[in-house]
């Protein structure tokens, strides 16, 4: 499946958020929180967008391929349905345990540092 | 009324299971009125409810009656061209409102998302565009659930169509009326773990009668119906229709106004995201299960006993349930099937009534100076006029095709809504201008594109031929709602336009100074 193997690096690199100690209200470290959640929030849904219209352009132009049985019973169409399944889950777990490792730890340094 | 069921007959199991479920639901609300006390009570449940409870009441909002019995029908008659909405809708749009909304929504919102977007865009126009946006895909889902629950209660107990409407319709205003979104989350609840408990019940069985073995049951369905049944038919044989149709169904389910609302239900912004996770978790497993459940149908039940009973293969699993499990457990099934139904309009009437009262009542017409309890007053009138509303339109459209309307209400949800929710949260220069026009052009333009479009033409005023071929809008729709969004907002910037968004990104992430 397209681009799974590259998620964890990308989302492991900037994970110490370096906060500028430098800057009055701490204006700039809470923009980079903000900037690094939306830029994985966004790769992951294009990932899911990917996997979903590629399935679905499967459907319109490969039908024959996806009617192969790979066992009696068992067809391409209905292992690559529950793989989207499947995966759309394990890319939600993916998000939920790297915010709850990067993501909440940065925000909590930030606002421990810069409290209003 | 057929011989190869009971279905539709009273049956002893049947009747006291759904007693004991109304005595329960009941007693809950009665215990929800008792805490109801301020508006925060009423639209958001005082925010006080846990990751896993929310996320099953997410699942429970979202998964009709209508829905799980109907894939699962639509898999026992045609096989795996039935589960190919079930992906885009019912999966895959999930991840996608984790990790666009979630967190933001729940910072930035108070009760509805009409909120946070007159909030960050500082506007009262965006407010009214958008609550009639809201109240547009409200009455819209209402319709199609009652009338869905409708059809469902007469095939399920051979009560008439009209008592259905009647009965669901009450019972909804009772719930939120007195308990509101407290007994409505707790009814969501219940109901959620029902269908869990009883669908993996149900695949046990079918499992069971295949010796426990997977792909027995696959093997089965395509010894009765071919091995067709297993890969794609002819369902969406047009790429470019299916393009559109995904993009909308996952646009679509993930900025539905109801479910959104749930976000405002937490304390915070973890647990928001934990909330959609347990909710991905449930629907993830129902899915999974539809699979065994619809192929386990066709090969135990058989397509033409289905069709016999109900032409749209809805009672597929009732039946289903009866081959396996005799009498009383399909008494029980159905009891259960008739709980799901009951709540499904109860999530939309605390939108829609929140939207009325809230957005619409109190901070457009009275200019925010209300008191809390002239507000909650407005949203019971709401409550009970929307359900009004909502069994009238049950009668009204008894019979109707309303294959347009699913269409029509997943391309306003993914082109009025998605984009400039997506916009103002992550575009520094979206504009109230922009955000207006871009709703007003998704909504307008869906509403005409259905229109010429076979769904309405062929299917409805039986023209010969459409005056647009394409069946699913959200390809034209959703992008050109985004261009008229940033073109629109790029000649409205105003001066503060960066400032001010730096504040709403901040607060994206810490939460509203001034809730």
């Amino acid at each position: 499946m397209p681009s799974e193997e590259g998620l964890p690096k990308r989302g492991g690199k900037n994970m110490t958020v370096e906060l500028p100690v430098s800057s009055n209200s701490g204006a700039e470290g809470i923009r980079e929180i903000a900037q690094q959640r939306t830029r994985i929030a966004f790769l992951l849904t294009a990932v899911v967008l990917i996997l979903y219209l590629g399935f679905m352009l499967l459907i319109a132009f490969a039908k024959p391929m996806l009617s192969i049985q790979v066992t009696d019973g068992l067809s391409l169409a209905l292992i690559f349905a529950a793989a989207i399944i499947v995966l759309a889950w394990l890319l939600a777990w993916y998000y939920v345990s790297w915010a709850n490792k990067h993501h909440d730890t940065a925000l909590a340094a930030h606002q421990r540092m810069y409290r209003r | 009324m057929n011989a190869v069921t009971t279905l539709g007959q009273p049956n002893v199991a049947a009747i006291t299971s759904f007693l004991l479920f109304i005595a329960v639901s009941l007693f809950i609300t009665y215990w929800a009125a008792r805490r109801t006390r301020s508006t925060e009570d009423f639209f958001v449940a005082g925010r006080g409810i846990t990751a896993g409870k929310n996320g099953l009441a997410m699942a429970g909002d979202f998964l009709s009656a209508a829905g799980f019995l109907g894939v699962g029908g639509l898999v026992s008659l045609v096989g795996f061209d039935g589960l190919i909405y079930a992906f885009g809708g019912a999966v895959l749009s999930w991840p996608v409102m984790m990790f666009l909304y979630a967190e933001p929504l729940r910072n930035l919102g108070k009760y509805t998302t009409v909120d946070v977007l007159s909030y960050c865009l500082r506007s009262s126009s965006v407010r009214v565009v958008s609550a009639i946006v809201t109240l547009a895909l409200v009455l819209m889902y209402m319709l199609l659930q009652m009338v869905g629950a409708g059809n469902l209660i007469h095939l399920l107990f051979g009560l008439s169509y009209e008592t259905g409407v009647m009965i669901v319709g009450v019972i909804m205003t009772v719930y939120v009326l007195f308990g509101g979104m407290l007994a409505t989350t707790w009814v969501q609840i219940i109901k959620a773990a029902l269908m869990i408990i009883f669908a993996a019940i149900l695949t046990w069985l079918v499992l069971a009668h295949f010796g426990y073995d997977l792909l027995d049951v696959s093997r089965g369905a395509a010894q009765r119906s071919g091995p067709a049944v297993l890969a794609a038919g002819n369902m969406l044989s047009s790429p470019v229709e299916a393009i559109s149709l995904g993009v909308a169904l996952i646009f679509g389910a993930a900025s539905l106004p109801h479910v959104l609302m749930r976000f405002y239900t937490v304390p915070d912004a973890l647990t928001a995201r934990r909330s959609v996770g347990h909710a991905i978790s449930v629907i993830a497993g129902l899915s999974l299960m539809l699979f065994v459940l619809g192929f386990g149908a066709m090969a135990i039940v058989g397509p033409d006993v289905i069709r016999s009973v109900d032409r749209g293969g809805n009672m597929a699993l009732p039946l289903l349930a009866e081959q396996l499990g005799g009498t009383v457990f399909l008494g029980v099934f159905a009891a259960v099937c008739f709980a799901i139904i009951l709540a499904v309009i109860s999530g939309l009437l605390v939108a829609g009534a929140a939207t009325l009262s809230h957005d619409l009542w109190v901070n457009s017409i009275r200019g925010g100076r209300a008191m809390d309890k002239e507000e909650l007053a407005v949203a019971r009138i709401a409550t009970v006029v929307l359900c009004i509303i909502a069994i009238g339109l049950g009668w009204i459209f008894k019979g109707q095709n309303l294959a347009f309307l699913v269409g029509l209400s997943t391309a306003v949800a993914a082109s009025a809504n998605f984009p400039v929710l997506v916009l103002v949260l992550y575009w520094r220069r979206l504009t109230a201008a922009g955000a207006v026009a871009g709703m007003a052009t998704g909504l307008i333009v869906s509403l005409a594109m259905i229109y010429m479009s076979p769904l309405v033409q062929v299917d409805i005023l039986h023209n010969a031929a459409p005056i647009i071929a394409l069946r699913n809008p959200g390809i034209i729709c959703i992008p050109l709602a985004f261009i008229v969004a940033i073109v629109v907002s790029l000649v409205t910037q105003r001066r503060d336009q960066i400032e001010h968004y730096a504040m709403i990104e901040r607060e994206m992430l810490v939460g509203r100074a001034n809730r």
